[in-house]
């Protein structure tokens, strides 16, 4: 709508999905964790499915906009805007999302990783509906770490100059099984670093020098100079929140054995 | 086309158009005025209004979104003469000053205090932050928040 | 001394209906006026270009459309402007747009969409010229001329001869000898510092309603401004009409910080009501309050100061260069400001100085909490710390040493020699901040984790800053400042203050009431106040300077000191009693010696009205200061009183991001007398948030003439996450010519929190920033440097 600030007398045909109560549940299942396209941010903040399950998403849902904008915004708007600063799409993509895109023709699932093909472009085809958002469920018993922090110009309603959203699978003796570090605002779209992700890929979580994982990070981002921020300011911002993120994953694991 | 809505503990029936704002529809077709715009995207607050128990700023609600729904405006909370325990204290706790984002401030504190009876200093400036405030730099309209907090869980009607 | 309501907590008198939504602002006037009308402005699409042609036809064919107004249709239009008429009302054929809130015409219809979509559909066909994008480049050798050559000869206030076309007045300032301070000097330090283009971002923009008197020719509009009856006048010149021909009234003020002093829709609402014969109303969006009316000077400030090896300063020089934009607005007089300022509150024995409003393709800079001494407050107070790290000395201890005190000179050559309290903020913050002036700044452990960054020990610096500030209140430099107030019993047993002053926040209306109640010791709650109108109540000055306590306040106390001595006349006549024996009391005049003789007031006003006697008070406060000398500014008295501040502010620097929190926040304000303490924290609060905006977070970016971030997602003002709790002590060492011995404070309380950030940030990370804002990216930056 704030597209068409003075404009909405040129809107010609509406279609408001606020009544389709399909799009608007959260259900678990033994694999599975989905999300109505309709959910709002809202409700991912406070939702305790996804608080526990989905740590990345509910926190980086609690710092999108205002309390006023979360409790309108819906998680599918934020997908589908594909904004390159979208709070929630590095979180998506760390958690390993797939998105449901359905129309007359039938339904397909997209990865995350697919799904954003630019600056707010996404993947989905004229007459497409994103529907719902597929992630799996973690396992009980199997140790994950998470860590998401937004970098923005002010402490509220701001958005984003650089995010961070990473997921870790480690291993009872502390190897890391896998590793997803997605950053947002420091690309075209929300990114995976594949390079970082195979560096940290088996090793130790307590040897790991973060120092090398910071520096894959800043080379592999490709950011802009924008009002949010310099491209090189990013790069260093994404290095060190790569860094942070690892000190924090190894006092967490210290800390629990 | 026509909508049917709760406002102010009122059912109404009226006119809409989708290019026509909540805000709009409550400022100029129900008259009331207490409900004020301050940018028309959603960044300051000002517009707030209570909608299925849920704050909003109501110029991002096209006016047809808000049929079958619940809504609360500033205008609600005094009864006659007496007024809401939130708006006695902004009153007394010198927490309005040019008075322009205190219906929206007041409705989100409002929303905030039904949620948790005794929030603390940084939960209510976190629930605060999508209310901008040029004038009073926030600790007043944070002492009256607190304040209120305490007369509506102290007191028993 | 015991008192009813001065220095009382006392509920604001507006506070009520805010906050029940009655409160009435311009827009909410609306359903007033049957019919009325919508009006939307056509603004320039190009910062600098000419005019060639501009095609309505097809607009005009949009139905619902009335009329659709250009420059043609007003041939006798006159240009308007708060200090020189520079700024046309609409941009005429073959005549410049100079900003892009330039007007070009004004769509009148039914409705809101119909404006609108005509607007959209208006040709306009223009020859574009090179735009001039800042202060660098208004000052080359053959820069494009902003304005025309006779402009230029008419305006500049010094030197003619004075190079470069672009710059609208210079002024210049000298006391003593700047060379032999120099040379007694054991080091000489310079330093630039650079401040950015603001917004006032009131929450309230720019809205109007008016409406035609056929019969007696009178335009009424209800609209905002801060000063009422020069509006009133910059309307009627414009227009070529006599002032009674346009009448202005007060709605509610949704904020104003310098915003609402220029004409915004005033002129253009006058126009069409006087043709169209029906009321109309203009609204701005945000958007067009951020591309049309004023910002901040952005600022070139360079300083060069000479100390001793003890820390004593010999000699200050200064230059400063202010973007004042399209268009003079307050310019000329805020570069005036910014140079008077340019030491801040220390003694410095020998000071020369100039500054310079120039002119460029950029939004207008006009008034803004601070008028020049905001910005200056950033330069000399990061300067003087500059000096303080440079000699070794603690900051404190530094301002301590060289602050005003009795028998100071500023850089006027105004001797201060009353209510001086510079030395009583510094030692006043500090000991809220628990600094040692003698030794230890106490900066205390700060919990990464209570801050709202996500810093942990590793990668976070925490900082403590100083900063001692003053500013001259009032117009001062000879201007025939004054205001002007009525007082009278109204039938309905109230006591009525007329008055103009425009509230627009800041609590004058409540000040006023107080001290009615002081005076006159009589209740708050039977105290009422009629709504500003330039018809029915007189001059009471603008709400600006930070004068309204000290002007309106002063008139509104001799107001009712003339009320009560009418009183007393009449009733002792009544009573058959000396004046010494009467006294007034909640609403009651009576004699201390006679029980029987007691009489309420409105029965005195009831029995006077039938012998024909009216029973009112008026009050004109005119405090005399002098015109500084053209060559030197030197006067004997240019503002009628200082006000200082001194902040003490505690960062936290996150060394990953480059974001700085602000965690704690110490005042000590020279207030003189706190006519309401509450109020007076308010001010301090809200001026702290905004020196916060001013430090980190806001900045109007401009490139080529455009501003790149009209609006508040990019325009970034504090939220409540931004802002600390403050702590602030109130020195109430009355001695002031205000009402009760109260000072202004309105813009005071902004100036001191952005130099304080910034000195704690070098305190912190020991990288010293002297451009504003101080951007995570620049701070990030500076750090990978080191």
């Amino acid at each position: 709508m704030v597209d068409y600030f003075e404009e909405l007398h040129k809107v010609e045909h509406w279609l408001d999905l606020n009544s389709i109560d399909e799009l608007r549940s959260i259900s678990v299942s033994g694999e599975e964790v989905r999300i109505g396209s309709m959910v709002t941010h809202s409700e991912l903040e406070t939702n305790p499915t996804i608080k526990e399950l989905l740590p990345l998403l509910s926190q980086s849902a609690a710092e999108v906009g205002s309390w006023q904008i979360r409790s309108r915004a819906t998680v599918g708007g934020n997908v589908v805007t594909a904004s390159p600063a979208g709070d929630t799409l590095a979180p998506l993509m760390a958690h390993d999302a797939r998105f449901v895109a359905a129309s007359t023709e039938g339904r397909r699932e997209i990865k995350a990783e697919d799904f954003f093909t630019g600056p707010k472009q996404n993947a989905l085809r004229p007459g497409e509906l994103l529907t719902e958002i597929v992630l799996p469920r973690p396992q009980a018993g199997k140790s994950r770490l998470c860590y998401w922090e937004k970098v923005g110009k002010r402490n509220a309603v701001i958005i984003s100059s650089v995010t961070i959203a990473v997921e870790l699978k480690i291993s009872e003796d502390g190897k890391i099984e896998k590793a997803r570090p997605c950053y947002g605002a420091v690309a075209p779209t929300p990114v995976l670093i594949q390079s970082a992700a195979e560096f940290l890929q088996d090793k130790n979580l307590i040897d790991v020098d973060e120092s090398q994982a910071g520096e894959l990070v800043a080379e592999e981002v490709s950011p802009i100079d924008d009002i949010r921020g310099t491209e090189e300011y990013r790069r260093q911002v994404s290095r060190d929140l790569t860094i942070r993120a690892l000190r924090y994953f190894r006092r967490e694991w210290e800390g629990d054995s | 086309m026509e909508i049917t809505f709760t406002i102010n503990d009122e059912e109404r029936t009226v006119d809409a158009t989708p290019d026509q704002r909540l805000l709009d529809l409550i400022r100029e077709d129900l008259g009331l005025t207490g409900t004020k715009e301050g940018c028309g995207k959603g960044e300051c607050g000002v517009c707030t209004v209570i909608m299925d128990g849920e704050p909003v700023t109501s110029c991002l609600v096209l006016a047809p979104q808000a049929d079958g729904a619940e809504i609360e405006t500033i205008e609600n909370l005094a009864e006659g003469d007496d007024l809401h325990p939130l708006q006695e204290s902004f009153v007394e706790n010198g927490a309005v000053q040019c008075g322009f984002c205190i219906p929206g401030m007041i409705m989100t504190a409002k929303q905030l205090l039904q949620e948790e009876r005794n929030p603390d200093r940084d939960r209510i400036r976190q629930a605060l932050a999508g209310n901008i405030c040029r004038c009073t730099g926030y600790d007043k309209i944070i002492d009256a928040v607190e304040d209120a907090a305490q007369k509506m869980s102290g007191g028993e009607a | 001394m015991s008192r009813r309501t001065v220095g009382k907590e006392i509920k604001k008198v507006d506070a009520r209906e805010k906050v029940t939504g009655e409160a009435l602002y311009t827009e909410d006037l609306t359903s007033d006026f049957g019919g009325v009308l919508h009006m939307r402005v056509k603004r320039a699409p190009h910062p600098h270009a000419y005019l060639r042609d501009i095609d309505t036809s097809k607009a005009e064919e949009v139905p619902g459309v009335v009329e659709i107004f250009t420059a043609s249709d007003f041939p006798e239009l006159k240009n308007f402007g708060l200090i020189i008429k520079d700024q046309p009302v609409l941009v005429g054929i073959d005549e410049k747009m100079r900003y892009l809130g330039d007007a070009l015409a004004l769509v009148v219809a039914e409705s809101d969409k119909a404006a609108l979509r005509a607007r959209e559909l208006i040709e306009v066909e223009i020859e574009e010229l090179e735009v001039v994008d800042g202060l660098e480049k208004a000052l080359e050798e053959d820069c494009p001329v902003v304005h025309d050559e006779e402009y230029i000869e008419a305006t500049h206030y010094i030197d003619p001869d004075f190079c470069c076309d672009n710059v609208l007045c210079d002024h210049p300032l000298q006391r003593g000898d700047v060379e032999a301070g120099f040379a007694e000097a054991d080091y000489v330090i310079e330093g630039e510092y650079r401040t950015q283009f603001l917004d006032q971002v009131p929450l309230q923009v720019e809205k109007g309603i008016a409406d035609y008197d056929r019969e007696n020719d009178v335009i009424t509009i209800w609209a905002a401004s801060q000063w009422l009856h020069d509006t009133q006048a910059d309307v009627a010149q414009a227009m070529g009409l006599e002032k009674d021909q346009i009448r202005i009234k007060q709605p509610e003020i949704g904020g104003a910080f310098g915003k609402k002093e220029d004409v915004s829709v005033h002129i253009h609402l006058a126009l069409a009501v006087r043709e169209l014969r029906r009321p109309v109303q203009l609204i701005y969006n945000r958007e067009e309050s951020f591309l049309a009316q004023s910002k901040r000077h952005a600022m070139i400030i360079r300083h060069k100061t000479g100390v001793t090896e003890e820390g004593e300063l010999t000699a200050w020089q200064t230059e400063v260069f202010g973007d004042t934009g399209a268009y003079a607005s307050s310019g000329p007089a805020v570069l005036q400001k910014s140079l008077y300022h340019c030491t801040g509150p220390y003694d410095v024995p020998n000071v020369k100085g100039n500054s310079y409003a120039v002119y460029t393709n950029n939004p207008y800079g006009g008034a803004m909490r601070g008028f020049g001494a905001t910005q200056m407050g950033f330069a000399y107070e990061s300067h003087i710390d500059r000096i303080a790290a440079e000699l070794d000395i603690d900051p404190a201890q530094l301002r301590h040493k060289n602050a005003y005190r009795k028998g100071s000179l500023t850089p006027n050559g105004q001797e201060l020699n009353q209510s001086v309290n510079a030395v009583e903020t510094i030692e006043g913050a500090a000991e809220l901040a628990g600094w040692d002036i003698e030794g230890d700044h106490g900066l205390p452990a700060i919990d990464p984790t209570s801050t709202p960054l996500e810093a942990d020990e590793e990668d976070i610096a925490l900082g403590r800053g100083m900063a001692t500030i003053m500013f001259g209140f009032g117009y001062g430099e000879g201007f025939p400042d004054h205001s002007i107030a009525e007082i009278e019993l109204t039938e309905d047993e109230t006591v009525r203050i007329r008055t103009s002053a425009a509230d627009v926040g800041q609590g004058v209306r409540t000040v006023v009431t107080q001290i009615v109640s002081e005076v006159l010791k009589i209740d708050p709650g039977f105290i009422e106040l009629v709504r500003g109108d330039t018809h029915t109540t007189r001059n009471a000055g603008s709400t600006s300077a930070t004068r309204q306590t000290y002007f309106t306040g002063n008139a509104v106390k001799e107001a009712a000191e003339d009320l009560l001595g009418e009183i007393y006349h009449y009733a002792s006549r009544e009573f058959g009693t000396n004046h010494p024996e009467m006294a007034v009391k909640d609403g009651r005049v009576y004699s201390h010696v006679n029980s029987e003789d007691d009489m309420s007031l409105w029965e005195l006003n009831d029995r006077l009205a039938r012998q024909g006697v009216e029973l009112k008070g008026r009050g004109t406060f005119f405090p005399k200061t002098y015109k500084p000398d053209t060559r030197t500014g030197q006067a004997e008295k240019v503002y009628v009183d200082y006000t200082f501040h001194t902040q003490i502010v505690d960062v936290a620097v996150d060394l990953s991001t480059g974001l700085i929190s602000v965690e704690n926040v110490y005042s000590g304000l020279d207030v003189g007398q706190a006519i309401n303490p509450q109020g007076v924290e308010g001010q301090i609060e809200g001026g702290t948030a905004q020196g916060i905006g001013m430090a980190l977070t806001e900045e109007v970016v401009v490139e080529d003439g455009v501003i790149q971030n009209p609006d508040l997602s990019r325009y970034l003002v504090p939220t409540s996450m931004d802002c600390p709790d403050i702590e602030s002590v109130l020195i109430e060492n009355a001695g002031s010519d205000g009402p009760f011995g109260a000072k202004g404070i309105g813009e005071p309380t902004t100036i001191a929190t952005a130099p304080a950030i910034a000195n704690a940030v070098y305190d912190a990370i020991g990288i010293r920033f002297n451009q504003l804002p101080i951007k995570p990216e620049r701070v990030k930056a500076e750090l990978e440097r080191q």
